[in-house]
């Protein structure tokens, strides 16, 4: 059915519409406007038997890098409408490993990292243990169709044979993997590979975008309830690129976008390029100022990277608009997060992401459900308890009334250490008091530490000896009062008073706690380290 | 049942015999004659705490337990350690007598479930031989995954008042002689206090009685746990209201091995750990003053059976043992907590014991210097009540300790010059904290330890791995153990200490018994 160049069919009409527009503005429009001619040939449904209707459709749109301050009303202006505006926003959000695989690894299976086995990028996929028993695999348990659309987990590629072999879990596959890119790149479609090239409707976040659609349509509404997660690639910075291009380098936006977003000035924060970093562990003091011509490349990229989530707010319209004509957006729960923030030059940090100051920890995540899923009750409009990307698969696994196991024994159960956030979302704060203390780590020599609703406590545990899996235990600490000082501009370790001395003692404690740490207690079998992680 | 004395295993002193002979014609089943019924078996009061160190048991901390049971009249062991460094081999292996190599247990992971012969352990064997027995605390791990319904009193108890996980020190369950209590967070429900209360109720009840009575107190204090109203001891053991904050001001004491600075002559997996921080020392001395206040409340107990026990005029019929499970880190060899490695913080512990003078037949030393270890009170606990290691069911177990009764008498003749005493540790799976070697095994003498690791965790963290890496110490001449001396210079003293010890250690790997008391073992190795 796909021809080799497989292109998303955008009426020339929108593109041209679009082109001459506020994006924000016909985004929507060029959402209906790309599915009109799909109706045409939608195929009958079946009616849905009693009982299996209950289950929601869940879909997730994962993007990739995106800051808390890169989603507002200019760049998303449906995720703000049809999500902010109606679901939950997490103000305190954060991803306990800040860098894409291990974040998305969290994502699959709602564990901390020294608990999936997934501390970076690499090895990525290869080390995740028990690959089954992972959220899509889960969901299938509990009767949904399960689709990927995007990005997965680093290096996937490597560890299949052949690499175009569907992740375990996932009844349609449509991945993107390594070399990924915005132009010019294959898709793993099903177990065959497509190829794109260069034109327009080649752009990586559309063609993610009409698939998810695709999928929609071909599911909703059937017996089955969908559980569609679309992994976006932007606003991840693409690399090397052709100089002559405004966003050489940054994330690509779509050629729809190109000119948004250009010359916007780079926010520029308390520790933007921050003056005294002699607080900081040594690897910040060795970062040099920022100069201005470095300061002028941050901002071309900011630019472009707001420019690039442009069209992934389109796609979300598309998606709505979707669910609309198919009469299931009530019954369709949307989910909406990246995987970990960006530095645009705070703390003197050029382009980066895996260090834990809140530019990185700190996600954008919008719950829209509807009401049905919440026995009856009106969402939150905002949930300011401290979560974070564990909370996900145990609250996907509370709508779809699923257990985390592939089979009865417990053995077959993952033991998760996140909780559901359906409470939340409803004002009930029970498990998400302010004590609540998640644990954030990175690597084997990266650091640990400990983050909670005032105050983040980090040790950076030294760096590996070379060939070996070993590291220099060389400690620096960072401990920041996130109330007083929310750009972590002075580093409060060591303490120079007894009051902060206590504080870090009980912060040490409590990492030490959470470190090895596995499950809730009362949910789930005491852990082998003897520490639950709440 | 009779009251017979039995016949002694070893020797029994000759005055208590015929004591023990005059009472058992006079006994009937319910006595108040005190002074009668005081001349047969002795009362036995085992109190054990959990993870106290030796440096702990001081006047300041423990007054009364230092004065009325170490002190005048109490004999204290300066060297005495425990067989495997943690709380449910170190326990199993005073039930028994036995090593964990011998009992099946040395590990928390696998606890109760691998025990063999499970109706075969001291309180069984001290029901033999005519005494009421009484179990009040903490329990065995696994015990309440191993029976069925985990209400059910273990092997050997008459009385059984049991605290099984979780536990904490409010909030929390106590199984209850075939039932079970659910105690609140009032002042009252404190776990000390409640096991402090049940203890004295029993003494009340069964003393003086026609039979003597064996009460273990099995303190769950200065362990960590649950139950903390305050931030200062959250995460640390919760002291009683009353003594919450008396310690606050208690300096960390900081011994030579504190942080240990120069750290490359250790295993790999101690190498690893970084050096501590200021914030690990906050956490370590707030952990350390709150561990503290909670064994005052341990000491209030022993004050008031001490009381109780004057009040029926039983002291001197009554045997006490202070002792604890096993020892703790405080920050010493950079380990800012836990247990279960072989440095002398973990496998030392206090033991104080208080034989009446009539039953030793002998002025009491006040010091016995020494190694000795938990196995040992087993056999000594044997030899005052004239019992035998020997289940009803006809299981007996060849003990692998000796009575210190000789000892505590002041005759040395009979102890083996230069013990050697094995320790040892195997983990199901990787250990709970990745500085520690999945197994260990190691012989302690009087003056070194030497100890291989065998398998320690691989890279991964996930699992185990092989390994040759080994410590040897000179505890006379470096007691803090801060220099290994592996790898020896060929030809050096330390290279024959490394020879006599791995000999040593060959034998007692897989040894049972005493040679010249027990039946040849299976292995061929006694273990003395």
């Amino acid at each position: 059915m796909f021809a080799i160049r497989d292109k998303p069919r955008l009426p020339a009409s929108a593109i041209a519409l679009a082109a001459v527009g506020f994006a924000a503005l016909v985004a929507l429009a060029i959402g209906l406007a790309a599915l009109e001619g799909a109706h045409a040939s939608k195929p009958d449904k079946p009616d849905l038997p009693p009982g299996l209707a209950q289950k929601p459709n869940i879909i997730v749109i994962t993007t990739d890098d995106q800051t808390v301050a890169q989603l507002n009303e200019s760049t998303m202006p449906t995720v703000m409408s049809q999500l902010a505006a109606q679901g939950t926003t997490f103000t305190n959000m954060i991803a306990t490993t800040p860098l894409c695989c291990p974040s998305r690894a969290t994502f699959l299976t709602g564990q901390y990292m020294h608990n999936n086995g997934v501390t970076s990028n690499r090895p990525g996929y290869e080390s995740l243990v028990r690959k089954r028993a992972v959220l899509p695999a889960w969901l299938q348990k509990a009767g949904y169709v399960t689709a990927h659309v995007g990005k997965y987990l680093n290096r996937y590629g490597k560890s299949v044979r052949p690499d175009s072999t569907p992740a375990p879990g996932w009844d349609e596959w449509v991945a993107a993997l390594e070399p990924r890119s915005y132009f010019d790149y294959e898709l793993q479609v099903n177990g065959r590979t497509v190829k794109y090239g260069s034109d327009d409707p080649d752009y990586l976040t559309r063609v993610f975008n009409w698939r998810a659609v695709k999928l929609i349509h071909k599911y909703v509404p059937r017996k089955q309830p969908l559980f569609l997660s679309i992994d976006q690639f932007a606003p991840h910075e693409r690399g090397a690129g052709d100089p002559a291009e405004r966003c050489a380098g940054g994330a690509i936006p779509d050629p729809l976008d190109n000119q948004l977003f250009d010359g916007v000035p780079l926010p520029q924060p308390p520790n933007y390029n921050e003056t005294d970093v002699g607080d900081k562990p040594s690897f910040i003091q060795d970062l040099p100022d920022i100069s201005e011509e470095e300061r002028l490349d941050i901002e071309r990229r900011w630019g472009c990277a707001l420019a690039s989530l442009v069209a992934v707010d389109r796609g979300l319209s598309q998606i709505i608009a979707e669910l609309q004509n198919d009469g299931e957006l009530d019954n369709t729960v949307i989910m909406f997060w990246s995987d970990n923030g960006f530095f645009y030059g705070e703390h003197r940090i050029p382009a980066e992401k895996t260090i834990p100051y809140e530019e990185a920890l700190e996600v954008p995540m919008i719950w829209r459900v509807p009401s049905q899923y919440l026995g009856g009750a009106t969402q939150a409009r905002t949930a300011s308890s401290l979560v974070g990307n564990i909370d996900i698969a145990p609250t996907i696994l509370d709508l779809a009334d699923a257990q985390p196991c592939l089979g009865k024994a417990a053995t077959n159960c993952r033991i998760m250490d996140g909780r559901s956030l359906l409470g939340l979302m409803t004002g009930d704060t029970t498990g998400f008091g302010p004590d609540r203390t998640l644990l954030i780590e990175q690597g084997v020599c990266g650091y640990r530490g400990v983050r909670d609703l005032t105050e983040v406590y980090i040790e950076h545990l030294g760096t590996r000896i070379e060939n070996t899996e070993t590291c220099n235990p060389e400690l620096e600490i960072e401990h920041y009062d996130l109330g007083a000082d929310p750009f972590e501009l002075k580093n409060l370790y060591p303490a120079t008073s007894n009051g902060v001395l206590e504080a870090q003692g009980r912060l040490f404690d409590e990492l030490s706690e959470l470190r090895d740490c596995s499950g809730v207690e009362g949910r789930d079998p005491a852990p082998p380290s003897g520490h639950y992680c709440q | 049942m009779g009251v017979d004395a039995g016949e002694p295993r070893v020797l029994v002193i000759a005055l208590a015999a015929l004591a023990a002979l005059i009472a058992a014609a006079a006994v009937t089943g319910d006595s108040t004659a005190s002074a009668q019924s005081a001349a047969k078996k002795p009362n036995i009061i085992v109190i054990e705490t959990d993870d106290q160190t030796l440096e702990s048991f001081r006047s300041e901390v423990m007054p009364n337990a230092v004065k009325l049971i170490a002190g005048d009249g109490g004999t204290t062991f300066t060297n005495d350690v425990v067989t495997t460094p943690l709380c449910c081999p170190s326990r199993i292996s005073y039930l028994t007598g036995q090593y964990g190599h011998n009992n099946g247990v040395l590990s928390n992971r696998t606890g109760y479930s691998v025990l063999t012969d499970k109706g075969s352990v001291l309180p069984a064997w001290l029901q033999e031989a005519g005494y009421v027995t009484a179990h009040v605390g903490k329990w065995l791990h696994q015990y309440e995954t191993t029976v069925h319904p985990k209400t059910k009193v273990a092997p050997g108890w008459d009385e059984w008042y049991t605290a099984l996980e979780p536990r904490a020190y409010y909030d929390y369950k106590l199984y209850v002689n075939g039932g079970k209590e659910s105690f609140g967070d009032e002042k009252r429900d404190h776990l000390t206090t409640v096991l402090g209360h049940t203890a004295l109720e029993l003494i009340d009840k069964y003393v003086p009685k026609s039979k003597p009575l064996y009460l273990q107190l099995d303190e769950y204090a200065p362990h960590s746990g649950p139950g903390s109203k305050t931030a200062r001891c959250k995460g640390a053991a919760v002291p009683a209201p009353s003594d919450d904050g008396v310690f606050k001001d208690e300096e960390l004491p900081k011994p030579p091995s504190f942080n240990e600075e120069d750290i490359s002559d250790k295993p790999s997996f101690i190498k690893e750990l970084p050096s501590l921080s200021s914030a690990a020392i906050a956490a370590i001395q707030r952990r350390y003053q709150c561990d503290l206040e909670s064994l005052v409340g341990v000491d209030h107990t022993v004050k008031k059976i001490w009381r109780a026990l004057g009040k029926t005029g039983e002291r001197d019929n009554t045997v006490i043992v202070f002792t604890s499970d096993n020892g703790y880190f405080f920050g010493e060899h950079r380990l800012p907590a836990s247990k279960f490695r072989v440095y002398e913080e973990a496998l030392r512990v206090p033991l104080v014991i208080r034989v009446p003078q009539a039953m030793l037949g002998a002025a009491p030393v006040s010091e016995v210097t020494q190694p000795v270890a938990n196995i040992d009170i087993t056999s000594t606990l044997l030899e005052l009540a004239g019992a035998e290691p020997c289940a009803p069911t006809g299981g007996c177990r060849v003990q692998d300790g000796r009575s210190l009764l000789d000892l505590m008498g002041g005759n040395t003749a009979s102890w083996p010059a230069d013990r050697g005493i094995a320790v040892e540790f195997k983990e199901k799976g990787v250990p709970s904290e990745l500085s520690a070697s999945c197994a260990f095994f190691g012989v302690r003498t009087a003056t070194n330890i030497y100890v291989e690791h065998p398998l320690i965790p691989d890279e991964s963290g996930n699992a185990c791995k092989p390994s040759d890496e080994a410590e040897l110490y000179d505890l006379h001449s470096d007691p803090f153990e801060l220099q290994n001396l592996l790898p020896v210079q060929p030809g050096s003293p330390a290279a024959q200490t490394e020879q006599a010890l791995k000999a040593r250690l060959e034998q007692l790997r897989d040894c049972a018994g005493i040679e010249g008391r027990d039946p040849q073992p299976p292995s061929g190795h006694y273990c003395d």
